[in-house]
Order: C-alpha cells, then structure tokens, then sequence
C-alpha cells in the first residue's frame, strides 16, 4: 500500500523526480570518484600494511662504480647477510621468454618479479581477484608457483618458459641446449593491483617510488609473473633469475646493535630507504592531495543538499493537495513517514540503477582505470550519502506538513 | 450518537490574534438523522464541521462519537476514526487529479488495509451507489463538476462509515446538479445513513429533517432545542 501511494507521488510530478533522480545519481557518482581518487592514494601505503615499517629497509645499491666500489659493496651486502639480525630480501626481475606452445596471440615475453618468501608473502594484501597467493599455494612437482596479472592467464594455467642460457656467468659459446621451465599460475592479480616493483634510487624516496600498479609493472610485455625465489622449482633455476640491486633489509628479533651498524654502513655505499619515513612521505603527499578534493567533495555534497531541499519544498507544495485528501481518508503521520520512506526508496534505487549504468559505461570505457581504486568506503559513504538523501527527502515534507492544515491546503488548492 | 457539550474552539489559541471561533456548543445528533447546519459566512459552519470530521482541533469541552470521547485519542486513534467512522465531502470535491475514478474512491480502503478484489467490488458498489460505475476508469479531469461531486461522495461512502459530512457539497454546481446531489444524499439517508450537511443555500437545508442555526460561533435556533425552549 505505501509502495503503491509512493509511487503515485512519483507520477504527479515526472520532471522534478527525474531531475531529482539524476541529481543523486550525479552527486553519488562524483563522490564515489573523488573517493576512488583518495583510496588509490593509499593503496601505495597499503600495500606494506604486513611491513613492520619501523625495522624494514629499502636499500638499492649506488650506480657509480668502479669495480672496487661494487666489490665493496658487495661486502657490505655480504656483512648483511652475515649478521643473524638482518634478514635480506633480494629483488629480481626482467623478462622471460615463453615457449611458443605457451604464446598467448603473439605474445613472446613476459615481465617477472621475484622475491623471497618472507618478503613476497607480506605483499599479499588482498589484492588477488581469483586463486590463492603464490606462498599460499601447494606447490606442484616440475612447476614454479606464480601468481599472474589478469588479462592473459588463468588459475591453473600452465605458462612454459625458454631460460636465457646467456643469464648464466659460465656460458661462453652459442652452442647450449635450451632450457625450459614451467609455471603454474596460483593466482590472478587485479591490474591497478599495487605491488612492489623498484623502479629507483635516490634518498628521501616515497612509497610510490617502489610500489606501483601491476599493470605499469608490465610494461610493454603486457603481463607480469610474481613469484618466490625460494619456491623449490623457482631455486633449480636461480642463476637464470637477475638480481636488481635492489634489496629489502628488515631486522629481526635477533638485532643487535652490530646490525643496525651494518645497516648504517650499507647506507653510505647507496641508498637507504627506511620503510617508515617513506610511509610519512607518501602520506604527507595523500594528505595533501585530499585537502584538494575534499572541497570539491563539499561543494558538490552541498550543491546536491541544496538543490534536493528547493526540489522537495516545491513537490510538497504541490503535493499538498494529495497529502490533505490521504488525511482525510484516514491518513496518519506515520503512515505518512511510511509514504514519503517509500516514495524516497523508489527515487534512492532508479538513482542507484541511473549510478550503476554510468560507472558501467564509464569503467567500460577504461576512464577508471588510472583514475580510481574501489574499497569498502565506497561502500560505507555511499549507503551514508543515501541514508541522508532520505532523511532529507522524508524530513522536508514532514516539516512543510507541520506546518500547515488539510483543511486549509485543500482550501488554498 | 454524535454528542457535543460545551465545546470551545479557538483559533490561534492563546496568541495576540486569537479569534474565538466557537463557543460553548452544544448538539447531539441521532443515528439516522439528516441534519442542516446553517449560518452566514464566518458563522463558524465548517470550523464545526472540521471539528466533527476529527481533522480539527478543540480547547474545551467534549465531544463524543458512539460514547468515546475523541478529545482523548491518539492521533493513530484519531485517523482510525477519519477512516472508518467519517465520510467527508467537500465544496470543491478534494480529488486526486493524477487519478483515475477508481483510484480516487479507493483512497479510503489503502489506509483501512483492505485491498486486492474485494477493495475493487467495494468501490464498484460505492460507485453504483452514485450511479457511475461506468467512469470508473476514466481520469478525474475529463469529469464534469455533478460528476466528480457524485464520486467524492462514492469516495466518502465506499468503507461505510458511520456518518457522512458534507462541507458546501452544492457551492460549487448548477441548481439541476446541486437537486441532484442533494436527492443522492437524502437516498443514502434513507438507506441509514447519518448525514449532516454545512450550507447557507436554504433550499438545501429545507431538503433536511433537521436545521442547526450558527451565529458568531453560538447556536442560535435548533428546531429540536427550539421546540424545548418554547
């Protein structure tokens, strides 16, 4: 019954409920925008959520060298390694080439990223769209597990690598067998998933400088590949894998004043990044990038209050009519809060529909993609945003009916 | 059945501009009776009309329908009464122009909660009973003044209450239409009906049993109380 009166206050004014309509749906979708905005600022600080911020470094080692420089740094690294309060996590990547029975159209190469265990599984942080993460997965005899970027691969896909015979220090001549790898794919990973892929040196570095989209990290071989080094099939073919120069340096429990010196040491032959200060860079950046969008958001919540308060106030005048004749035939005031939650719900969901087609054609069309990164607060602020739409759309004629009697808007009317 | 002692109204009650509207009311109307209530414009007719029809409000006094006081109910108690008890008709019908015929008489039985066939068969009868059955899907607009006055009365009489008011029911019509409109009503008082009419046309109140003078918010002649006084 309220339903059906609900709806019949929806056919007494067309216009002004369809400009009704796509005014929510407006201000829902640029608030879910903006929102999308600030969230892919902190998938950057997100995506080290599993780091102890304070005991973990990046440290990447200087590019001016001469071979006594590398040799020293090298020791340094070593000394690092040596210490039983230092964990080292080395970073490899590059490209491997696909055995022509694993082309994908023409696909040729694929981009890979490899870390340890420790440091690749505290990169899952819930970004995978289907399977299990690489270090979560059984392993499988004769096969690498990789976790792979969506798009090309499957779970349970198998991917059959040709190794670069010239990755190998020892060879010396073009006459060597191939060599041929599989793996398996545990996992497919969002595209604008975040994940770690130096790119840089320097100091002072933010998050974004080593954590990025997947689909960047890609590059022009269109996919990417992550897995561990200390994945058992991973390690027959170790040598074949390029280091980066990059490492992840985290102290343990077993940390002493030795290690920090070692870490201190390390920072004089390159860069060192200490996870925490480039998290308080990084925020520093979000922050100020939402004091930016947080007045648009304003002025656009505000510019949608307005407009809806003017549209409700003019449908109740002219609704009054009808309200007075329900209250002569026996209407209520909760009845009549009943009639304006249903007439409001009718309204809430042709907008979300309206809200849903456009996301669709835009996300469709790609224009998200860079732009937006979705999480639970669009969810939150949205359901928010719509809880105080109806209050206002139920409270305004509630309040223009207080004020006045059946009998006189039936007189004026 | 319908009982009113002392009853006081006044409008804008307690401010610099309070205007005493009512004063001391004293009536009571029988099941059955057809009832007049005359008077000048300003005499206080339709403020006592609001205040039967339980879509107003008094100060003091009382007001008793079938031996409840109404003073003291609720406002859902109070709708319950509008809806169940009460048939109002006003001068310039009250209809839901975005309706259809049907629509509009079954405005009532939303809030009574009966739906579905039987709400339909109610509103058919109810328009038989006014002799439009026929309209009952035609838009309100495309309706002629006697027409729509006959469908606010199917409207008023569709979940049968108790007694019909009638607000000015002919101020708005031609003479043939208002004789018409007022043979419909004196039917559905033959029928049982209690009705009580608020005019200032005497040819309309003469067609009552019973005529109530108001003057400046006072009851001035009754032709039962006149007959007590005498």
């Amino acid at each position: 019954m309220y339903f059906k009166l609900g709806s019949h206050l929806l056919s007494t004014k067309t216009l002004a409920n369809c400009l009704l309509i796509i005014l929510i749906a407006f201000s829902l979708f640029v608030t879910n925008i903006c929102i999308g905005i600030i969230n892919r600022q902190f998938a950057v600080t997100d995506a080290v959520k599993n780091f102890d911020l304070e005991k973990t470094y990046y440290y990447c080692q200087s590019g001016e060298y001469s071979d006594d420089a590398e040799m020293q740094a090298n020791e340094y690294i070593k000394a690092a390694e040596d210490n039983k309060g230092i964990d080292v996590s080395y970073l490899y990547g590059g490209s491997l080439q696909l055995k022509n029975k694993s082309w994908v159209s023409d696909l040729r190469y694929i981009s890979y990223t490899a870390t340890d265990d420790k440091t690749g599984s505290k990169l899952n942080s819930g970004q995978l769209k289907s399977g299990k993460w690489y270090t979560d997965a059984e392993h499988t005899e004769g096969a690498v597990n990789v976790v792979a970027l969506e798009g090309m691969y499957d779970v349970g896909d198998i991917i059959h690598i040709e190794l670069d015979p010239y990755m190998l220090e020892t060879q010396e001549t073009d006459e060597t067998e191939p060599v041929y790898m599989n793996m398996i794919v545990t996992g497919v990973i969002r595209k604008e998933s975040y994940i770690y892929y130096p790119r840089t040196d320097g100091q002072d570095l933010g998050l974004s400088e080593i954590i990025g989209p997947a689909y960047k990290a890609a590059g022009s071989e269109r996919t990417a590949v992550y897995f561990s080094i200390d994945d058992p099939e991973a390690k027959k073919y170790a040598d074949y894998f390029e280091k980066s120069g990059v490492s992840v340096l985290t102290l343990n429990d077993n940390a002493d004043e030795s290690s920090s010196n070692v870490i201190a040491d390390l920072g004089r032959k390159g860069w060192l990044n200490k996870f925490k200060d480039m998290y308080d860079r990084s925020m520093e950046d979000i922050v100020s990038q939402i004091l930016t969008l947080v007045p648009f958001i304003f002025g656009t919540v505000l510019l949608t209050v307005v407009s809806l308060v003017c549209i409700m106030l003019l449908n109740s005048i002219d609704n009054m009519k009808t309200y007075s004749v329900y209250y002569l035939c026996g209407m209520n005031w909760s009845d009549m809060r009943k009639i304006l939650l249903a007439y409001s719900g009718i309204l809430m969901i042709s907008s979300c529909i309206l809200l849903i087609i456009i996301w669709t054609a835009s996300v469709l069309a790609g224009i998200m993609d860079s732009m937006v990164v979705y999480s639970m607060n669009n969810i939150y602020i949205t359901l928010g945003l719509i809880a105080f739409i109806i209050l206002i759309m139920v409270f305004v004629p509630l309040m223009m009916l207080s004020k006045s009697s059946p009998k006189d808007a039936l007189r004026d009317h | 059945m319908i009982k009113i002692t002392d009853l006081n109204k006044t409008y804008n009650y307690k401010k610099p501009n309070a205007f005493h509207a009512l004063h001391d009311i004293s009536l009571e109307i029988a099941d059955g009776e057809m009832t007049a209530i005359i008077g000048r414009s300003g005499a206080g007719k339709s403020t006592l009309l609001h205040i039967i029809g339980c879509i107003d409000k008094f100060e003091s006094g009382s007001y008793e329908i079938d031996g409840k006081d109404v003073s003291k109910l609720s406002d859902r108690e109070l709708s319950k009464v509008r809806n169940k008890m009460v048939g109002i008709v006003m001068q310039d019908f009250a209809l839901i122009d975005s309706y259809t015929v049907i629509q509009n008489v079954m405005t009532p039985l939303y809030f009574a909660k009966i739906k579905g066939k039987r709400a339909k068969e109610m509103c058919i009868s109810a328009l038989k009973a006014v002799n439009m059955e026929e309209y009952a899907d035609k838009p309100i607009t495309n309706l002629s003044g006697g027409q729509k006055q006959r469908i606010a009365i199917a409207r008023a009489i569709v979940n049968d209450p108790s007694f019909i008011l009638a607000d000015e029911p002919t101020g708005a019509l031609d003479t043939k239409t208002s004789e018409e409109i007022i043979q419909l009503f004196k039917k559905l008082n033959e029928e049982g009906k209690t009705v009580i009419i608020i005019t200032h046309d005497k040819t309309v109140a003469d067609s009552c049993t019973r005529q109530i003078e108001i003057s400046d918010g006072k009851i001035i002649s009754d032709n039962r109380s006149a007959a007590r006084q005498k």
